[in-house]
Order: C-alpha cells, then sequence, then structure tokens
C-alpha cells in the first residue's frame, strides 16, 4: 500500500519549452510525512497534482494502492482516498453557511442527510475546532483568515480521505496560524493519514516530515530521510536551497571546534544537543 | 516635522469592537519602520488610516501635516503616501507591464513625456527592464511585486506601506522585498513595513509592536526583541537566535540577547 511514481512525465501541451515532470520515479510509503522542497517551476506542484489525478502523466505511471490515475474507473476511488489541499484553499469556500461548506462534498458523494450533523462536527473536531451550533450557522466569509483555513480542511476531512497532498498549507498565515495548522498536519499524521506536503520553509519541513523529496527543473533529485537530506547541504545550495536553521548552527559549531555528535535539525534537538554537550565538556575536566 | 502625526485615534468596524485603541504615533521623514502585529491586532487597519483609505471615528491623522479628515487633501495624501498590498494581483490593472505601472499618474493627470520618463525610471528601479512589456499575469508573484512598487515609485511618493506584501512570497522573495525596501529607504523614502514576519524587523531603524489596537512596543530591533518571550505569547514569531536562546535558558544555559547568528555561535563558542 503506496504511492508510486513509476517514469512519470508530464508536459503541458505539445510545444512547451520543457517537460513539467521528467521520469520521475519514488515510492512513498504509507503512513509517512513527506515534505516536497524545490525552487518555483521545480515541477513539485505538478508532481503534487498527480497524486489525486488532478494531472494524469503524459508517459508513465502514478499508482495509488495499487490504483491507476489514468484509468477512468479507478478515478472516482483515487478520489476518495486522496483529499488534495490546493493553495489558499480558503478562497474555495462557497457556501452560506460553515456546515453546508463542509458537507458538500459527503452530500454529494452519497452520505445520508442524517449522517451529516456527525460528519461535519467529528471534521472540526479532527481540527480541534467546537463545532458550536452558533459556528456551523455562520458565514465561512465572516471567519478570519486561519479559521476559514481549518474550514477548507474541514470540508476536505469530512471525505476521509486516507492521503493528504498539501501545496503550501501554511502560506499566507500568521506565525501563531502557521504554527498551529502545522501541528494539526501533524495531528492527522499520527492518525494513520499519509501526508505529502510541499513546503517553502525547511524549519517547517524539518519539525513534521519524516522523508523529503527534491525537486528540480521537473526532475526528482534526491528522495530520503530528512536527517540525511538537511546533512548535506552542499547539494541543497547549488539547487538554491537552504536547511533548516538549527542545522546551520550544527555545522557553524563543528566549524569552530564545538562538535554537537549527531546531526541535528530541529530548535529542541539542537538545544538539547548543546545542554548535552556542555554536560558532557564539565565531566571530560 | 514628522511625516505621520496620529493622535488619539480611535477605530472600529461597524458596531464591532475597537480595532484601533486610542493610537497616538509620530514618524520622521526617511525613516524605517516595521510594524508587526498579529492578524487582528489593527495593523493594517492603521496602514489604511495613513492613506486616508479608512478615517478615524475619533482622533486626527495627519500626514505631510495635512489631515485625512478633510477630503480636500485626500488625493495629495494618497499621491505621496503609496501603498503596496499582499496580493499584487488586486492590483494589477492592463495587460501590459508599462501600461500598469502608467495608470497611477496617468489618473493624476501627468503630462505624457514626463509619464513616459517616470515609467522608464521605475521599471529601472525594480530592475524589470526585460518584462516591461510582457504580461503581467505571466510574471511569477515576486515579480509582479516588483511590478507594484514600479507602480507607486511611478506616482513619485514620499513614503511608502508595504502592507504585508511579502506574505505570498518565498523566503528568497522575502529576502529580495526587505533588500529593496532597504535600497528605496537609502534613496530617502520613507518606509513603513506592516509584516508578521520578524525576521522583517531586523533591518528596520524603528519596531513598533502593536496588540489590540494599542502600541505595545516601540523602539530599536534589539530593544524590542528582548520581549521576545511576550511576542511569543501574541502570538508572533522571534527570530531562530532569540527561539535558541530562549530554548538554552530552559536547559540552564543563560545567553546574552543576540540578534544575529554569528553573535550567537561566538557566544556559545565561548561558553561551551
Amino acid at each position: 500500500m503506496s504511492i508510486v511514481f513509476d517514469q512519470v512525465s508530464y508536459t503541458y501541451g505539445p510545444n512547451a519549452p520543457y517537460q513539467a515532470l521528467n521520469q520521475v520515479s519514488c515510492t512513498i510509503e504509507l503512513g509517512s510525512f513527506s515534505g516536497i522542497i524545490g525552487h518555483t517551476g521545480s515541477g513539485k506542484s505538478t508532481f503534487l497534482e498527480h497524486i489525486n489525478g488532478l494531472k494524469t502523466p503524459s508517459s508513465g505511471k502514478v499508482l495509488i494502492n495499487g490504483l491507476d490515475t489514468s484509468n477512468k474507473e479507478d478515478k472516482k476511488d483515487i478520489r476518495k482516498l486522496v483529499g488534495f489541499v490546493a493553495q489558499n484553499p480558503e478562497h474555495q469556500l462557497f457556501a452560506e453557511t460553515v456546515f453546508d461548506d463542509i458537507a458538500f462534498g459527503p452530500l454529494h458523494t452519497g452520505a445520508k442527510e442524517e449522517e451529516l450533523t456527525s460528519i461535519v462536527e467529528k471534521s472540526l473536531r479532527r481540527l480541534e475546532v467546537e463545532p458550536t451550533a452558533e459556528l456551523l450557522a455562520s458565514s465561512p466569509f465572516d471567519l478570519s483568515g486561519g479559521q476559514q483555513r481549518r474550514i477548507a480542511l474541514a470540508g476536505i476531512l469530512a471525505m476521509e480521505p486516507q492521503i493528504l497532498a498539501m501545496d503550501e498549507p501554511l502560506a499566507g498565515l500568521d506565525p501563531q496560524g502557521r504554527q498551529q495548522v502545522l501541528k494539526l498536519c501533524q495531528k492527522l499524521n499520527n492518525e494513520g493519514i499519509t501526508i505529502v506536503m510541499i513546503s517553502h520553509s525547511m524549519d517547517e519541513i524539518a519539525e513534521v516530515a519524516d522523508h523529503i523529496i527534491v525537486m528540480n527543473k521537473g526532475e526528482l533529485i534526491e528522495h530520503g530521510r530528512v536527517e540525511k537530506i538537511f546533512s548535506e547541504p552542499e547539494k541543497l545550495k547549488r539547487l538554491g536551497l537552504d536547511i533548516p536553521e538549527a542545522s546551520k548552527y550544527y555545522f557553524e559549531l563543528k566549524k569552530r571546534g564545538v562538535d554537537l555528535g549527531d546531526f541535528v535539525y530541529t530548535l529542541d534537538q539542537l538545544a538539547d544537543a548543546i545542554a548535552a554537550y556542555k554536560v558532557g565538556g564539565v565531566d571530560g575536566i | 516635522m514628522s511625516i505621520l502625526n496620529c493622535r488619539e485615534i480611535n477605530f472600529s468596524y461597524e458596531d464591532k469592537e475597537r480595532v484601533l485603541d486610542n493610537l497616538s504615533l509620530s514618524l520622521e521623514p526617511g525613516s524605517y519602520t516595521v510594524i508587526l502585529g498579529h492578524n487582528g491586532s489593527g495593523k493594517s487597519t492603521l496602514a489604511r488610516h495613513i492613506n486616508a483609505l479608512l478615517l478615524p471615528d475619533s482622533g486626527s491623522v495627519e500626514v505631510f501635516g495635512l489631515s485625512t479628515s478633510s477630503e480636500d487633501n485626500w488625493l495629495e495624501i494618497r499621491r505621496n503616501a503609496g501603498m503596496v498590498f499582499q496580493y499584487p494581483d488586486d492590483q494589477m490593472v492592463t495587460s501590459v507591464v508599462r501600461d500598469d505601472i502608467a495608470f497611477g499618474p496617468e489618473n493624476l493627470g501627468i503630462p505624457r513625456d514626463e509619464i513616459i520618463e517616470r515609467v522608464e525610471a521605475a521599471i529601472e528601479a525594480v530592475e524589470m527592464q526585460d518584462f516591461a512589456d510582457a504580461d503581467p499575469s505571466d510574471l511569477s508573484g515576486g515579480q509582479k511585486q516588483r511590478i507594484a512598487i514600479a507602480g507607486i515609485l511611478a506616482m513619485r511618493p514620499k513614503l511608502i506601506i508595504f502592507d504585508e506584501a511579502g506574505a505570498m512570497l518565498d523566503p528568497q522573495g522575502r529576502q529580495d522585498l526587505s533588500d529593496r525596501m532597504k535600497s528605496l529607504n537609502e534613496q530617502g523614502y520613507t518606509i513603513i513595513h506592516i509584516t508578521h514576519f520578524i525576521e522583517d524587523a531586523l533591518e528596520a531603524s524603528r519596531v513598533l509592536v502593536l496588540d489590540e489596537g494599542k502600541i505595545l512596543y516601540d523602539g530599536s530591533p534589539q530593544e524590542v526583541f528582548e520581549h521576545s518571550d511576550h511576542l511569543k505569547e501574541l502570538g508572533l514569531d522571534a527570530p531562530f537566535s532569540i527561539n535558541l536562546i530562549s530554548a538554552l535558558k530552559a536547559r540552564g544555559i543563560d545567553l546574552r540577547v543576540t540578534l544575529g547568528q554569528d553573535e550567537l555561535i561566538d557566544q556559545l563558542v565561548e561558553v561551551l
């Protein structure tokens, strides 16, 4: 059970100057949390759009749990399996009430009327939003940006996806909102949802992802565990990509003669390693 | 003389809570001010008072010595106080970059020859010469933001207000934008940058932190970041160096507050 890209190429029309995806192959295990990094134009959004069949390969194959995104009969099942979170998903809110917006998907894919209330409430609770009668009856457009984003996410969760393909789900939120949504993504992953997320922030990816896919000019350059990808800053730098702040401190301290031991890539790991080094240093004397 | 003078302004949208609460503020010409606040802190509402898009319920706002309460002053104020918003698409009106930049000055009734001169100078100032005849919708977010800035520059303002102008850009795009603000400031423009990215504040000469419509902190970046624990409680994220310092403090390692990575590394090497 996994997401498989097998020699996937994608071209925007016969006269496109380059291939948006060029012979991309990889396997993403279910239950994992993968970050996709790469410059604008690297093909990362096109890659993501192949996961739910929004785009299908010009050549090659994408298999979701064995279902082929190019196969019309499989498409319906794939759309159910994969929730697609577009950039600024709140721009797709449309209904008059929060309830109607979240219930729209299930209602149109065969959920019974009497189930809708429990589906809507459950989806909101998964995002740590209390489904009060007042909220459900309010217009999504009267809510703050951060709340709107959660309502949009709840609409996607209402379809009970097993995989979430997310295109910069934190963009445009303030730091508090970013932290909250990031924690929610982690929580959903802990609940078993496979997440594939595009992000510009190496620090945010470092906090939540276990794997990273590096894209450049339509090609998959690397795919590996977070600690492996971020421990090779030179490779990333050549692609114009950065490493997390914590890792920069790790390397800089090493240069200055302070070797913290195992590689670190989050703030907490770095602070723990520095504290341990200090204790170890004192013990050494 | 100050370029902006807000005296005890109050404002609320319809009958809701106060968004600006008895706020007073004065800015010097040529300054580079960053206004930090989380969503809902009132920072964008304040920005809209500066060029008379909103008027205070009570109190007064004077820009270049002109009061926003008199409609006769609005044109002069808006000509001199340009605003760049979060979504540059909302500011694009034509299908050719050059025409888009000319749109503002054309509306000011400026003679054609001068418009052409201003447009070319503005395109050059944002280094978009290669794209002068492009369709704005074909440009990247960062490029569109540069066109929006050029459109403002062509109005020859004294003051430029950036309202979350970097929020939709990637880190590189944000850095470019920040560098551009710095260079515009060095050329003499007064800059106000409204943002929730604390890193944006490092370059400013003055940092204001807004919360619930009030100015909570006002000082140099160094002075304001002394309050980093409180800033975090407000939902603002401090630069990594500050976060590391507090994480180490919690682990029993006390360090001086420094903003940059280099100074912090120096301290760490010394302590370890």
